[in-house]
């Protein structure tokens, strides 16, 4: 079943799924890009479009606490952020981790201050990639359409029962207007159960005391839990993309496959960017060249032993970070691609790109293919298109 | 390559409604037209008055490239003074390219640059319906004449959109446009 047509930019396809997952409590804390979420879902609790309750909070600090108590009562409970949001957030998040809550929280990627930005990187998500929530990054509106709904089936799944974020580029999706096929009310009621919780949760006939202090003798195997959900949810996440498949006919995977049939260069990212990689793929192909991409659906969990598999034969491996990674060797995607390769027989480079807002065009992409297929083995990383004078922008002389 | 691809590029100033006349056209694509439609507009620190620039590809088939528009097939121009902020609107544009422009006085300056122009004075349509310059309805009355869009898939998609207020004005203007709307 295709579904009707509608035209729906990221923010409005994140709202549109929380409506039709029976979400009945959302505290929310509005912030760039991912405001109009929040605005939709206000309006449609006003309305009476949606039967739940609204509570607009003072910090984002407050939104996710506000929505772990309306969880553990037993009800699908919901707020979204972005950027610094997410970061006000960080106490928190690895309470609803930790309570084993199946949370599902879309954001809208945007970069970290400072300097201080409005736009898309993937820094905000990156810095919580180890705090207990499955994340999911979406290429497009269908995407967070499709991955929204599977995020709810798989992180309420009793093997998992883990929160997830689905994340989507800051204005490059949250406000792209688009032509997406979503599902009517009766058929995600078909795809989502009615919400039971299957753990934790407030019952005043039968009193429990949740996140007290847990001494080292539980602490470990609390958290060995934890790292066993996530096992599992490499199982049950392609279960649930099964399912969904059967009924929806779109198809999904933890990582996406663009023509590597016989690809001997290859680029692996995240987000929006696959689609202009894929774009590029097309017309590199066409001259003949033996290019390929793979886009990384879900990123925690990570699924290295498949990866492993599909890159064993691929010459030459270039992956795109659109977030900085201070400090490290590479950036966050590419450290965990590089773990999975043999550097003595295959050619690997890490590029940044894409921060703060900074279009990766096709351009970007076209430099990527021409130097991958050129440049030697590069130890770090590369900044692909940092402009040649970046050590003199902005730099201010202090008079003596 | 696809040749289908249209990499339209819309320039205006703010509260002229450049986004809500992509927005419209995409619905229009999309809903009515059979095809594919992606908004790619740019936001920043949004002032009325300031330069806006909203990108918009209509294809056959679903579009994959998730990047503004740098070598635009279309440009549609809704503030003919934007020259003078500063904006060039010939940047990027290749031999095929096309301009659909809201003048009041002449399109020479773009005679050498655009392969086809269609002109329309859409400030003074918008003057005579509103009392106001808002020139983005006539506009798309103009970009219909390019028959990349259907005519009646946009005035359909104005319906849909404004169902709350009393609509004709719309639709009229939009006829009007497209009936005045010259190709040079």
């Amino acid at each position: 079943m295709k579904n009707k047509i509608h035209v729906l930019d990221g923010n409005s396809a994140a709202a549109e799924v929380i409506k039709l997952a029976r979400v009945k409590v959302i505290a929310a804390y509005p912030i760039t890009p991912i405001s109009p979420t929040i605005e939709i879902l206000s309006e449609m609790v006003d309305s009476g479009a949606m039967n739940a309750r609204f509570i607009r909070v003072e910090s984002e600090h407050t939104a996710i606490s506000y929505i772990i108590g309306a969880q553990l009562t037993g009800v699908r409970a919901t707020t979204a952020t972005s950027s610094v949001g997410l970061a006000l957030m960080h106490e928190v998040i690895g309470v609803a981790s930790g309570c084993r809550l199946p949370i599902v929280m879309p954001i809208a990627n945007r970069a970290l201050v400072s300097p201080w930005s409005l736009w898309c990187d993937h820094q905000d998500s990156m810095a919580e990639r180890d705090s207990g929530w499955i994340q999911f990054y979406a290429e497009n509106v269908q995407e967070v359409v499709d991955l929204m709904i599977m995020a709810y089936n798989i992180a309420e799944n009793s093997s998992v029962l883990l929160p997830v974020m689905v994340c989507f580029d800051g204005f490059l999706v949250s406000h792209s207007k688009q032509l997406v096929f979503l599902p009517e009310q009766k058929e995600v009621d078909a795809f989502l159960q009615e919400y039971k919780p299957k753990n934790l949760h407030l019952n005043t006939e039968k009193p429990l005391f949740i996140n007290n202090l847990t001494s080292p003798e539980d602490f470990s195997e609390m958290r060995y839990q934890q790292e066993i959900a996530f096992e599992n949810a490499l199982r049950i996440i392609p279960q649930v993309q099964k399912k969904y498949f059967d009924q929806f006919e779109r198809k999904y995977g933890l990582f996406e496959e663009y023509r590597t049939e016989d690809a001997k260069i290859i680029i692996i990212c995240l987000g929006s960017m696959a689609g202009t990689v894929k774009y590029v793929v097309d017309k590199k192909r066409k001259e003949g060249l033996k290019v390929a991409c793979i886009k990384i659906t879900s990123f925690r969990p990570f699924p290295y032993l498949e990866l492993t598999e599909k890159l064993n034969n691929i010459q030459t491996i270039g992956v795109i970070d659109r977030s900085a990674g201070l400090g490290a060797q590479l950036g966050s995607l590419a450290l965990e691609i590089k773990s999975l390769i043999n550097i003595n027989n295959q050619k690997f480079v890490n590029y940044i790109a894409g921060l703060g807002g900074r279009d990766i065009t096709e351009n970007t992409i076209e430099n990527i293919f021409n130097d991958l297929k050129t440049s030697n083995i590069e130890p770090s990383k590369k900044w692909i298109d940092t402009s040649p004078n970046a050590c003199k922008i902005r730099r201010i002389e202090v008079e003596k | 390559m696809s040749t289908n691809l249209y990499k339209i590029k819309f320039y205006g100033i703010g509260g002229q409604g450049v986004v809500t006349a992509t927005n419209i056209l995409c619905n229009a694509a999309c809903l009515y037209d059979n095809k594919y439609g992606k908004t790619q507009p740019s936001y920043g620190h949004e002032r009325r008055g300031a330069p806006v620039v909203s990108d918009l590809y209509i294809d056959d088939k679903p579009i994959q490239i998730a990047s503004f528009i740098y070598k635009p097939n279309v440009v549609v121009l809704l503030d003919p003074h934007i020259k003078d902020k500063g904006i060039d609107i010939t940047e990027g544009i290749q031999p095929d390219t096309i301009l659909v422009i809201n003048s009041n006085y002449g399109t020479t300056i773009y005679h050498e640059s655009f392969k086809d122009i269609y002109v329309l004075n859409a400030t003074k349509l918008s003057l005579e319906y509103f009392k106001v310059d808002i020139p983005n309805i006539p506009m798309l009355g103009a970009f219909a004449k390019t028959g990349i869009v259907k005519l009646s898939s946009i005035e359909q998609t104005i319906i849909d959109n404004f169902k709350q207020e009393p609509n004709n004005a719309n639709i009229e203007i939009l006829n009007e446009a497209y009936g005045k709307t010259k190709k040079i």
